[in-house]
Parts: C-alpha cells; structure tokens; sequence
C-alpha cells in the first residue's frame, strides 16, 4: 500500500504511532505516555483507543508484540504492540507534513516566536 | 486493592453496544486499561479523579458505538449485499392473535394510558424508585452480612467457641476428647515483618493449627497447603495470602518452593492460599498475608496464660450442637482443675464455653444496627408507598368517567381491578429500574464509606438475589399502592359517574376517609423516621463534643514494634537497646524542621478504640489500706516518657510531670489520672501519696492528671497510671511515639521514616496518622450511621411534604365550588384560608400524635447504638415534631392561599 494514501493521519493515530515509535508498549502505557507527551492536554479513551488500534492493525502500521508482565498493573499481564516498518514510513511522512505546515504558519507569522523556541 | 465493580460492570454493559468485531477483538482490553486507569486515578487523583475517567470511557464507548454504526450504514450503502445468514426482518407486522390473554391486554393498556399522562407517572415512578432504590441498597447490606451462607462448604456445620482467645492446651484437650467435632482448628493473629527485596514492610499473619484450613475448606491456588510434617519445630514453610502475592511477588507461580525472609528467618513457601478464602471475622475482614503453622509444642504455645487462640470447629454430621456443648461442658472440670486461673472464676465455678452457630459468632456486634437500619428504610418504603397511593386516588377521580364508561360497555369489577393493579405494577417496575440503578449507586456509596466494623463488606454487590429482591419488592409496592385506589375506584355507582362531569366529580366519603387516612400514616410514618434520625445526630453531636482531655490538633503519632528474641516475630531489641532507641528516635525526630517536641509510650491515645483494654492493667491499693479486696482498684498502666503530656497538651490538675531525674532516682514515681485518683482516695490533690501494686511495689504520686479520653470519645476516662518508660516499659516491644508540630503535618511522613531507619534500617513503620485521623476514624461508624439515617429522613421529609401540598390541593379542588360559593356570599378570605390550613393541620396533628406513640416504642431499638441520650429524649422528640408540623404546615398554607383567591364567578361559571 502507498503511505501517501493513509495521510493525513487521524490525530489520535499520529500520537499513538509516535509514542510507539520510541518501543513497544501496552495499553495502558499508550495512553501514559500521549498524556505526558502533550502535557496533560490530550488523554484518549480506552475505546478511542483500541479503536485506533484495530484500524492500525488493519492497516499494517502497528503489530501485536506479545503478553507479558507490567509493572503498573501488579505484575499482571498485558498486550504490548510495536510499530510497523511501514508504520514507521508513514508516521515520518506525516511529521515531515506537519513540519511542512508548521513552516507555512511560521513564513505567515501565525506562530509567535516564543512558542516555536518552547 | 479493591476492584470497584459498578464502574467496571457500566463500562462491560455498555460495550454491549459497540459494534460486534470491536468487541470480540478488544472489548477485554478496555474493560482492563479502564481498570488500570481507573485505579491509578483512585490512587493519585481520589474519587474525583476516577469520576472523571468513568465518564470520560464511558464518553468515549458511545463516540466508538455510533462510529461503528455509521461505518457499518456506509459500508452497506456501498452496496455490499446483507449477509445471507441474517434474515431481514419482515416490515409486515404479525397480525393479533384471536386469544390475546388479560394480562398482554392489560399491560399494553397500562402502557397506553400511562403514557397519556406523563406527569403523573414520572411523579410516581420517581416516588418508588427512591423508595425501592434506598430500600434495595440496604437489603443488600443486610443480605451479604447477615442472611447469606458463610462461604464455606457446609456452612451451617461450624461452630466458634465462644469469646475467642483459648489456650493451646485447652484446645488439644477439646480437639482430642469432643467426639462430636469431625474437625477443629485454631488460629492465632501475629504480625511479621518481611524485609525482601527494597522496603521493609508490616504483614499481617496468622498461626494455624493443621486442622484449621481444612475445617474451612480451604484450597490452595497454587502449590499446596500445609501437611502434616509443616506443623512440627519452629516453622518453615508459609503459604502467602492472594493479595501478598500479587503484590510482591507479581502473581509469579514460581514462588512455590523459594525461600524469603520473614522477621530475619528464612522460610519455604509451599503455596499461594485461593483469593476467594477469607477468615470468618466479626468485624472488617483482614487480608491474611502470611499463614504460618502453628507448633502445638512450643514453649510459646504451651504456656498456659498465654490466652491467644480463634477455634472453629465443624459438627460430625447429624450431631446437634446441643449434644457437642454437653460434651464440651463435661470436659470443663479437667480443664479448669490444671488451668485454673483461666477457666475458673473466683467463687470456684467454673466458666463455660459456648459454641455457637459461626455465622451468629460473625454477625452479633452488627446484627441489631443493620436490622434497624432496614427497619428505617422499609418505613420510607411505606411512605413512598402511601404517597404513590394518593397519587393513584386522585388520578382514579379523575378518570370517573372512563371507569365508568368501560363498566357500563361490559368490563367486570375483577376486569378492571386487574387493569388498575397492572397499571400499579407497571409503574412500580419502572420505579423498581430506577430503584436497582439507584442501588447500584448506593452500594458503591456503601462500600467506599465503609466504616470499617461490618464483616464481609468486600462482598458487597448487587447480584441476581438483590435484583429479585427489587422486582419483589417493586411488585408488592405497586400492588399496596394501587389496590385501595382500584377497590374505590370500582366500588362506586358507575351510573353516577357516567351522570358526573369531570368538573365536580368527587370521591364520595370513603375515598376522602381513605385518602386523609394516607395523610396521616405518611405524617406518622415520617415523624418516626425523623426521630431516629434526630436521636442518632444528637448522639454524633455529643460524641464530637466530648473534650478527649488533649488537643489532637498538629499531632503525628507512629506505631513501632520494637521486636526481641522472645516473641514469634523475633528480632533482636532487649530492654537496654530499647531504651537507647527511644532516645535516639526522640532526638532525631525533634531535629526535623517542623517538629516542636516528640515523647512516647506503649501506647497514644485512639490507637485502639472501643471496648477492648490494652496492654497492661494492675490492682492498686493505697499504702495505708489493707490488702483487703474492697480497698483495691484496678487500673491501666501506661508506660510513658517525659514531655508526655505537654506534647499532649493535656492539663495536669496537680503536681508535675515525670523529668530526667526521675528515671534515675531511686524513688519510684507515678502520675495519676483523676478517675483513679478518686476511686482510691476520693479526691484528687493525692500528690505526696503512696499507692501500692502487687507484693512489694510502692509508687509515689508525683502528678495528677485530667482525664485523657485513651479508647474513644465514646469510652469515658479508664482509671489509670503513668509510669516512667524508662523503669517499666522496655520490658516489651510496643511502642508509639507523638509528635506536636508546628502546623503542616502532611509533609512530615518521609522526614519520620527516614529517622526511623536511620536508626534500624530493618524497621517497618507502617503507621504515620495525624491524632485527627485517628479521632475521626473513631466516629466513623455513629457518623455512618447518623448520615444514613439523615438520608432516609431527608427523603421522607421531601415525600411527606410533597403528599401533604398534593393531597391538600387536591382536596381544595374538590371543595372549589363551596369555596366559590363562600366567597360569592362574601366570606372573608382569611376565612377560607384558616378553613383548608384547619382540615389539612387537623389531619397532621393525628399524624403526629401516632408518630409520637410510634416513635416512643421504636425508637428503644436505637437504645444500643445511642451514646449520651436517652431513646425518648424530650427535646429531640419536640423539635423534630416541630420541624415535621411547620413543614406539614407550609405544604397546606399554599393551597389554602391558592383557595382563596378562588374567582366565584369562574367555578360557578364552569358548570
């Protein structure tokens, strides 16, 4: 399948995509980690999010790693997921898409400068 | 950690509604990332935290459920055929079918009509769904503590040998010589210390005879459970409880047959104990931690004083417990002959052991108060009950006509009493959904106040039997409320109402009897509810305002145990190294910023509550007295260091305070408290005095202090003494320390611990809780109380006021024509006011009167869970009646008002 025709990623499904890009995580850590990376302002839902997953899977971007214990949930075990070689391809076309986007707003000055340095 | 199971059952059903693929394939990962989540919030965040994730999942269930469908619609419209599996449904309706029996009749004419007058049914449905909800939420309570089997196989098979607490050798005498036990078993309470891997922590474990798990039907979950060669020599083999497990061990299978260190001893675990298996408990469960084997033949053990055994025993099938108690009571010679001191009494008789049937043994302390509780609940009922009644009554007045019109087309009296009552029950189930959604609620209210002294309240939950429960319920107040309605509503003279116009139609005498006699059970009813409710919120009022003879404010407390060589813990500590430690723990901690001086003792004030009396108490005579019982007074005795009091704050009436010189003088000291300062001498300026304990022991009195409330502001002053820690205390290892700060006691917590290990790294301090923790976890289960019983009297409150404004204005309709008529023939209007306020205060005055009587006898079961007021306390009575006739008063003031402004020539104009 062409990465192109998957842009522009579903919001959720680029945070997602990005926060399994640094290693395979479950669940629950998904959702830790998109809450840290956005400063508390984005928190999926457990549906929103398995939904995003199903898609995901479907589309080939995102694997089933494999059950095993975690920390936060008393040793119990959970479903890790990893990222796609494909997946990786289409959540960089997407970054550099919004690096594009966020470079038109910068030439039109919609972005103050104290923001971009943040 | 608990699971919360409405929050997770809302989030399970409603999955329901996702689309099918999405389920199957991850709708068990969300019900567990919601778990996970929603736990982590309860413990950062609390229950606003975990609100918001609840609504948040729930939020997002519905986004996923309507996204599904849509997709599914697009999909379809894309022209993908309907799966042949499938079958569409016919748009055809199915034609009626000739014999359509009464009751499918009846209901789609309930459903009909109902629907025609909204009002009417949301007010009724409303009015039974509080009273079903209120009444199923503490039946569940009532359920899993009281009425529901043991969760042991055989249950009514087991019986507790009274009061607890018996010897090691009186239990082997029993299990050996009663034939009628099929098995019996002990268990005895400890804690230990386990320092494995990264913080030290407190567990809570429990000794057992071999017989005990098998007695219960224990399984294990894994590994297995103890045999015969575990129970002899100091213990080697543990079986860990579920919760430890998972904890620590992170439910790894593995663990069976490692070692790990418990209280500096290395012991085997042989197994992993079923998470379903609980100790039976009179009060709130404990989490076993660590089950240990007990050795019948230790030193420990064997000691006769040493009073420390639970036994249970299970009754050979078909032996009544009646011929076991003889048996028991036959042995009791030989066993009070070697141990006299335990199981005889002073006049030489003997005392006996009762069995009792376990599940009484359990429920005894809480039995009393729940049933109250669903007494007072079931009074709502009633009331939302009559209320709904009255709504019924004058929903039949007005539909006169139709009644009328049906009975004349053919319908017979048993047709329509049918009809009427189906139309009770509808709306009854419909209050009983609301009810049980209510209940759902309330459970989960129920179990998060939990005031920590009913047994089995994890077990807490709206299950199938609570939900029959509801339906039953549902159905009989449907059934109470509309039957009196339907019977009047048929008994009339149909003739007549086909005559009546709507306008006028009245109830005749007996509709008006029955529908002032509503009135008065409601008022009646309400004023009993309120009452106990009053007496309970007078009894917390009191309780809070007790003076705890010191100032709990800024006050830390932390409770150690210091163990030596000789308890089942072990440990290393002796009398000297206890007394360094106390010194040094002392330093350390009033070296922390924040901290003004720190003393300690056995123990601090509310770190037990209730009845029972710990640790040491004494006989005290004093010096001039002979040894002559009469002269003797019994009293507590509480090792204490200096500073004591000041960090305290509790007042010395006379005399000082025990000081650094104290503990090395050779002049043994002593500081009494004021009850046993009178007791023994009848005043209390005794400083100077000599009091004597035991043989040869003669204290001086240094100190006389006020009273120190030590077991509850319920519990009064215990006569007692104060000693110097230093002389008597490190004898054993309890030990608690109090801290007077300076104001923020949050950030304190960490600078303790660290003092703590830094002085004995090994050292569990599980317990750091401000002294206004601990005072208000003592009100905790007459707070409970109070708050449950202000609810219901709340809500009937609301009902009897709203029953009181609806039937008033009813009965003002009724009369519009004579007040039109009055008017016109120029009645005053203060007259007509005095008029309707007189028919409906008349009928509120009865009530009372009855509620009065009612409440007069009932109020009596409160007797027991009462502190510091009578059952039929004057004052409360008053003001609640007071309270219930200016709010009966205002409900009839409105209508009376609305009356006379009646315009004649309107009513008359009507006809």
């Amino acid at each position: 399948m062409d990465p192109e025709s998957l842009l522009p990623l579903n919001p959720n499904d680029y945070l997602i995509l990005f926060t399994l890009v640094a290693g395979e995580r479950h669940g629950y850590g998904i959702v830790k980690e998109v809450e840290k990376e956005s400063r508390g302002r984005i928190r999926i839902d457990p549906a929103n999010l398995y939904r995003s997953m199903k898609r995901l899977t479907r589309d080939g971007l995102v694997k089933d790693a494999d059950c095993r214990p975690a920390a936060e949930a008393q040793g119990e075990r959970r479903r890790y997921y990893a990222i796609t070689d494909f997946g990786r391809r289409v959540v960089t076309l997407e970054a550099s898409r919004l690096a594009e986007l966020v470079e038109a707003g910068r030439d039109r000055k919609l972005i103050p400068e104290s923001v971009t340095d943040r | 950690m608990n699971t919360h199971p409405v929050p997770e059952r809302c989030i399970r059903s409603l999955l329901r509604v996702t689309p099918t693929d999405f389920r199957e394939a991850h709708g068990a990962d969300v019900v567990q990332l919601f778990r996970d989540l929603y736990r982590e919030a309860l413990r950062t965040g609390g229950t606003g935290a975990a609100l918001r994730i609840w609504a948040h999942t729930i939020w997002g269930l519905i986004v996923c459920a309507l996204a599904g469908r849509w997709e599914q619609r697009m999909r379809r419209g894309k022209g993908e055929p309907p799966s042949p599996w499938k079958p569409t449904l016919s748009p055809k309706r199915r034609a009626p079918r000739a014999a359509v029996d009464g009751l499918k009749l009846d209901l789609r004419f309930a459903f009909r009509t109902l629907r025609r007058s909204p009002g009417f049914t949301l007010a009724a449905v409303l009015i039974l769904g509080v009273g079903i909800g209120a009444t199923t939420t503490i039946f569940s309570l009532v359920d899993t503590v009281v009425l529901r089997r043991l969760p042991y196989p055989d249950p009514e098979e087991l019986v507790f040998l009274d009061w607890g607490y018996h010897t090691v050798p009186a239990f082997i005498e029993w299990r050996d010589n009663v034939g009628s036990f099929s098995a019996i078993g002990g268990v005895r309470y400890g804690e230990a210390d386990m320092t494995e891997g990264g913080m030290p922590e407190r567990l809570e474990t429990v000794h057992v005879t071999e017989g005990y798990l098998p007695v219960l039907g224990a399984e294990a979950h894994v590994g297995r459970l103890f045999v015969a060669d575990d129970f002899a020599g100091t213990p080697s083999t543990v079986l860990l409880g579920h919760g430890l497990w998972q904890r620590r061990f992170g439910s790894d299978p593995s663990i069976v047959g490692r070692s790990i260190h418990l209280s500096d001893r290395s012991v085997v675990v042989v197994g992993v104990v079923d998470p379903g298996f609980n100790l039976p408990s009179s009060g709130a469960s404990r989490q076993v931690d660590v089950w240990l084997p007990l050795d019948e033949n230790s030193p420990e053990f064997q000691n006769s004083r040493n009073r420390m055994l639970d036994v249970i025993a299970r009754l050979d099938e078909g032996v009544s417990r009646e011929t076991a108690q003889a048996q028991m009571d036959a042995l009791m010679p030989r066993i009070a002959q070697a141990y006299p001191d335990q199981y005889g009494r002073r006049d030489g008789s003997l005392k006996t052991v009762q069995l009792l049937p376990l599940r009484q043994a359990t429920v005894r302390r809480v039995r009393g108060v729940l049933y109250v509780a669903l007494g007072a609940v079931g009074l709502l009922l009633l009331i939302a009950c009559a209320n709904a009644a009255s709504l019924f009554l004058a929903r039949g007045t007005a539909r006169n006509r139709e009644v009328a019109l049906r009975a004349a087309l053919g319908a017979g009296r048993a047709r329509l009493i049918s009809q009427l009552l189906t139309e009770g029950s509808v709306v009854a189930l419909a209050g009983g959904a609301l009810g049980v959604a209510m209940a759902f609620l309330g459970v989960d209210l129920l179990s998060r106040y939990d005031p920590g002294q009913i047994p089995r309240m994890e077990n807490l939950a709206v299950d199938t039997r609570i939900l029959l429960f509801a339906v039953v319920a549902s159905v009989g107040a449907g059934i109470l409320s509309s039957i009196f309605p339907a019977l009047q509503a048929v008994r009339r003279d149909f003739s007549e109402g086909l005559r009546e116009s709507s306008v006028n139609a009245t109830v005749g005498r007996g509709g008006r009897r029955f529908r002032n006699g509503l009135l008065v059970t409601e008022i009646a009813l309400t004023l009993i509810l309120l009452t106990g409710s009053g007496l309970l919120f007078r009894s917390l009022v009191g309780l809070v305002m007790v003076d705890p003879g010191f100032q709990p404010e800024s006050l830390v407390t932390i409770s150690l145990s210091l163990d030596g060589e000789t308890s089942s813990q072990g440990g290393t500590y002796t009398a000297e190294t206890r007394v360094q430690f106390v010194r040094e723990l002392r330093e350390r901690l009033e070296g922390l910023p924040g901290v003004r001086r720190v003393a300690a003792g056995w123990t601090t004030p509310f770190q037990q509550t209730g009845v029972g009396r710990c640790c040491w108490g004494e006989d005290f005579f004093p010096e001039e007295g002979g040894e002559e019982d009469s002269a003797s007074q019994w009293g507590l005795v509480y090792p204490i260091t200096e500073g004591y009091f000041e960090v305290l704050r509790a007042p010395l009436e006379h005399g000082r305070e025990f000081t650094s010189t104290d503990l090395t003088s050779d002049l043994p000291v002593v500081i009494l408290n004021t009850p046993l300062a009178r007791r023994l001498y009848g005043r209390t300026d005794v400083v100077g005095e000599r009091i004597r304990v035991g043989e040869d022991n003669l204290l001086t009195v240094i100190g006389v202090v006020e009273g120190v409330h030590h077991f509850g502001l319920d519990q009064g002053v215990v006569p007692g003494v104060y000693v110097p820690y230093e002389r008597w205390g490190p004898r054993a290892p309890l030990l608690s320390a109090v801290v007077r700060t300076e104001g923020g006691v949050e950030a304190l917590a960490t600078g303790i611990r660290e003092a703590v290990w830094a002085i004995d790294a090994d050292l569990p301090v599980e317990q750091i809780v401000t002294m206004r923790q601990r005072v208000d976890r003592s009100l905790a289960a007459p707070r409970f109380l109070s708050i449950l019983f202000g609810f219901f009297a709340g809500v009937a409150l609301l009902l009897a006021c709203g029953g009181t404004y609806g039937s008033m204005l009813y009965a003002v309709g009724q009369r519009r024509r004579e007040m039109g008529i009055r008017l016109a023939l120029g009645a005053d209007k203060r007259r007509v006011i005095r008029l309707v306020l007189w028919q409906g205060m008349s009928l509120t005055l009865l009530g009372l009167g009855l509620g009065l009587a009612g409440a007069w006898g009932l109020t009596r079961l409160l007797h027991s869970i009462l502190w510091g007021i009578s059952a039929t306390d004057p004052s409360t009575f008053g003001a609640v009646t007071l309270l219930l006739a200016t709010v009966a008063g205002a409900a009839c003031l409105v209508p009376a008002w609305g009356a006379s402004r009646t315009d004649p020539l309107k009513t008359l104009g009507a006809e």
